[in-house]
């Protein structure tokens, strides 16, 4: 062994390729394989399937956009397509954004290389904007050609949007890291975690409400005459970029009107990626830096943490429901995860942060009142949050942390199901209802009536007894499963279906019992035949067999 | 060869390291011993750059690695505890993309790989097409210390690099350390485990609480400080003594 030692020292080290070549490169992998893959030629195939599907619906989504471009106005159409693009794909970019510069292990494997954190932001930016290029890309295809039929448009049409998209890629990735950067620099580890988490559950909002908004937006006689640019509606990037492709492809009589926003677009984009990258680019070492003396830092901490959790378990009405030891420890464990994790944090928040939106849809619809359309989506919105508890549990049966569940499995438990009861309700208690709650005074606060306060009341009974749904799939457990197992897209759209047609059935059968009169008695009905699943679904679970641990 | 001049390091209120001077010439491997939380990790990380010291200054062969971290980074190889790598990468792709940061060519990468391989009976098969998630943490661990020493370093750091290794590896990389400190390496080896240290270094410091207590060989220390092992010695200075009559008394109460 000595000798092999000795020969690999004889070796002189020789020409350099460039780190930042080698870092774009590591980065681009890393984005496209994510943690899934544990064979990596196995899954080549599926990656790129993978692929070519998300670039495929993207092509479909930017059909969308398209089909108003006939006698539009080419700046009009301009704007529309950025709007799309910006939404969609930066939201793609923020997501993929988090992931790639929070890589907890990062620190250890690259901060005592000889590459500089400037060298690697740079890297991990171009490869944020090289995605961003490629989803926008697909989004704006049938634009591209549809843009040609536009009012005023020329060829130029074509160089002058694909300029203006990578322009406008470039700005949103520069942007998305400067505020990540800039929460790195002022912000501890775990502040930054629930930053993140809000950001970008907000930005879930954001592109639900901008689906809303952008048709009615483009109706404004503003958008309609471009020559009536008001000083708000400089405030939105996509008409910066949409005005850049039109003074550059069209032949328009009030052209000048253009130069402020085009200007703009090129400005904010400079000026963006010079504080993302330069500007603040050192306190994304500093950042990782803070990442890596995390461990450090959390001795401070002097407060005990749980101490709240412990003490609420033991008052009612909690103490009544988690009788059980297991189930309270389930329970615990549960809220712990889900107010502390970062990871169950991400993915579960911003997945149900657009169920809270139903109220702002239905005002934006125009249904208000006690109008039975109004209470039908009122009865569907608040039964939908079904999905809230199949989603949590879905993401709450998978953690980084999965081989923790061998204690599950050496512990003398008769059967899983205290351990599934525990997790669900404290998804009912810290999820589900508090969702309810507040979409219900949302709606409340929006029609400025209390109507909607008694149409939540069977939504309040279904959805305990829905949670249950998650029990009959199999045998649950609490974060028990490798993270990647959660990325089955047949499972949630099956889980979509599911509370879709539930929601479906007893939002439309309370308004209608409301309507005719007998709302107590649907009520009472109700009851009885949720007890009665109930009873029915914990029967059907005690059948399933305690497994055990799977390889 | 190492020099450490003042080296302080704060967590808040927290003094993680403190004032630690300290000298680690070249061709030794060097034992850092201490208890959990006796600012052993973080005072390798900040030798290796990875942190920034609040006071004090490093030198790697006389190169300063808060003034020119990149020249410092050339010249050290790092084992870290943690054994971290990117999942999502083949045991080779993550080597030639280390390689590849210390400007090493793939053409030149790939033989030195291939001794590594071979040095520690790694399956060139797995190296190249199973990703790292899937490594066992023995297979992960020989990647990282490969990772290390790919590039030929002068100053070699080891935190806990034992941790997974199986016996007949963990002879080699023994092995492997005494020909790299005879070639003139410098060698810090960071551990808990008391008889590895004492077999492989020819030197040991102990830390605690931030503060260098003691270093010289073991044999001179347990002399000085009338000890009869290594274990012995370490206890009586991190002030651990009587550990033996409280695991007995804690047994009986816990039998009773």
């Amino acid at each position: 062994m000595s000798t092999a030692a000795e020969s690999i020292l004889d070796m002189p080290a020789s020409r350099a390729p460039s780190p930042a070549k080698v870092l774009r490169q590591l980065f681009w992998t890393l984005l496209f394989r994510g943690r899934a893959a544990q064979q990596a030629g196995a899954q080549k195939t599926r990656r790129q399937m993978g692929l070519g599907l998300t670039l495929l619906i993207y092509a479909m989504v930017g059909l969308l956009p398209a089909l108003f471009a006939q006698n539009v106005d080419l700046f009009v159409f301009a704007c529309t397509l950025h709007g799309f693009t910006f939404m969609f794909a930066s939201l793609t970019l923020a997501s993929s954004a988090g992931t790639m510069l929070f890589m907890k292990e990062e620190a250890e494997i690259l901060l005592h290389r000889p590459v500089t954190p400037q060298q690697m932001l740079r890297a991990k930016c171009a490869v944020l904007a090289g995605f961003a290029l490629m989803l926008a890309l697909a989004l704006n295809l049938a634009g591209f050609v549809a843009g040609l039929g536009c009012k005023g448009a020329t060829w130029r049409f074509i160089p002058a949007h694909l300029f203006s998209m990578a322009l406008l890629m470039l700005f949103s990735a520069s942007s998305i890291v400067l505020v990540y950067n800039a929460c790195l620099k002022w912000f501890g580890r775990e502040r930054l975690d629930n930053l993140l988490t809000t950001l970008q559950s907000l930005l879930t909002v954001v592109m639900v409400l901008g689906g809303q908004i952008m048709p009615r937006l483009l109706q404004l006689d503003a958008f309609k005459h471009f020559d009536h640019i008001s000083g708000w509606m400089l405030a939105l990037p996509p008409l910066w970029f949409g005005a850049l492709d039109a003074l550059i492809s069209s032949s328009m009589p009030n052209a000048a009107t253009l130069w402020l926003p085009a200007g703009l677009a090129v400005a904010a984009t400079a000026v963006t990626s010079w504080l993302a990258l330069e500007k603040l680019g050192g306190a994304y070492g500093q950042g990782l830096m803070n990442l890596n003396e995390s461990a450090g830092a959390s001795k401070e901490r002097t407060k005990p943490r749980g101490v709240w959790l412990a003490a609420i378990v033991k008052l009612p009405p909690l103490r009544w429901w988690l009788r059980d030891p297991v189930e309270r420890e389930s329970f615990k464990l549960t809220t712990a995860y889900l107010f502390r994790d970062r990871e169950i944090k991400l993915r579960l928040y911003p997945g149900i942060a657009p169920l809270l939106i139903m109220p702002l849809v239905m005002l934006f619809s125009g249904v208000r009142g006690s109008d039975e359309a109004a209470m039908m989506m009122q009865g569907f919105a608040t039964c939908f949050l079904g999905m809230v508890s199949l989603q949590a549990m879905m993401f709450l049966g998978c953690s980084e942390h999965w081989r923790a569940a061998a204690f599950f499995y050496v512990a003398p438990l008769r059967h899983w199901t205290p351990l599934f009861h525990g997790s669900r309700k404290a998804v009912i208690f810290w999820l589900s209802y508090p969702v309810l709650i507040l979409q219900t005074a949302l709606i409340c606060g929006l029609q400025r009536s209390w109507t909607p306060l008694m149409l939540s009341l069977p939504a309040l009974m279904f959805l305990p007894t829905f949670s249950l749904v998650t029990g009959l799939m199999g045998q649950w457990l609490p974060l028990s499963k490798p993270s990647e197992d959660v990325k089955n897209t047949a499972a949630g759209c099956l889980m979509m279906g599911c509370s879709m047609a539930a929601a479906g059935i007893i939002g439309g059968l309370s308004s209608w019992m409301w309507h005719i009169g007998h709302f107590g008695l649907f009520l009472a009905l109700e009851a009885v035949v949720m007890l009665g699943a109930t009873v029915l679904m914990k029967y059907l679970m005690r059948d399933t067999p305690w497994v055990a641990q799977p390889e | 060869m190492i020099s450490i001049q003042g080296l302080t390091k704060r967590f808040g209120a927290q003094t993680a390291v403190d004032h630690l001077s300290w000298e680690v010439p070249p061709g030794m491997i060097v034992g850092l011993l201490g208890p959990n939380g006796a600012g052993k990790t973080t005072t390798l990380k900040m030798v290796t750059g990875m942190l920034q010291p609040d006071e004090g200054t490093a030198l790697i062969c006389g190169v300063n690695v808060s003034t020119h971290p990149m020249e410092a980074k050339r010249l050290l190889g790092f084992v870290p505890d943690s054994g971290a790598v990117y999942e999502s990468l083949t045991g080779l792709e993550f080597l030639l993309m280390i390689g590849a940061l210390y400007g090493i060519h793939e053409d030149e990468a790939r033989p030195r790989i291939r001794q590594f391989l071979d040095f520690f009976e790694l399956d060139e098969q797995t190296l190249t097409t199973k990703l790292l998630g899937a490594y066992s943490k023995g297979m992960r661990r020989r990647v990282v210390i490969t990772a290390a020493l790919l590039h030929n370093p002068k100053v070699v750091l080891l935190d806990e690099p034992l941790d997974g290794l199986d016996a007949n590896a963990a002879v080699g990389f023994k092995a492997l350390l005494e020909t790299l400190a005879r070639e003139g390496k410098t060698i810090v080896y960071s551990s808990h485990v008391l008889d590895v240290v004492e077999r492989v270094c020819n030197r040991v410091a102990i830390m605690a609480q931030g503060k260098l207590l003691v270093e010289g060989s073991p044999q001179e220390l347990q002399q000085q400080h009338g000890a009869d092992t290594l274990e012995q010695l370490f206890t009586q200075l991190t002030g651990l003594g009587g550990l033996e009559a409280r695991a007995e008394s804690f047994a009986k109460n816990m039998l009773s």
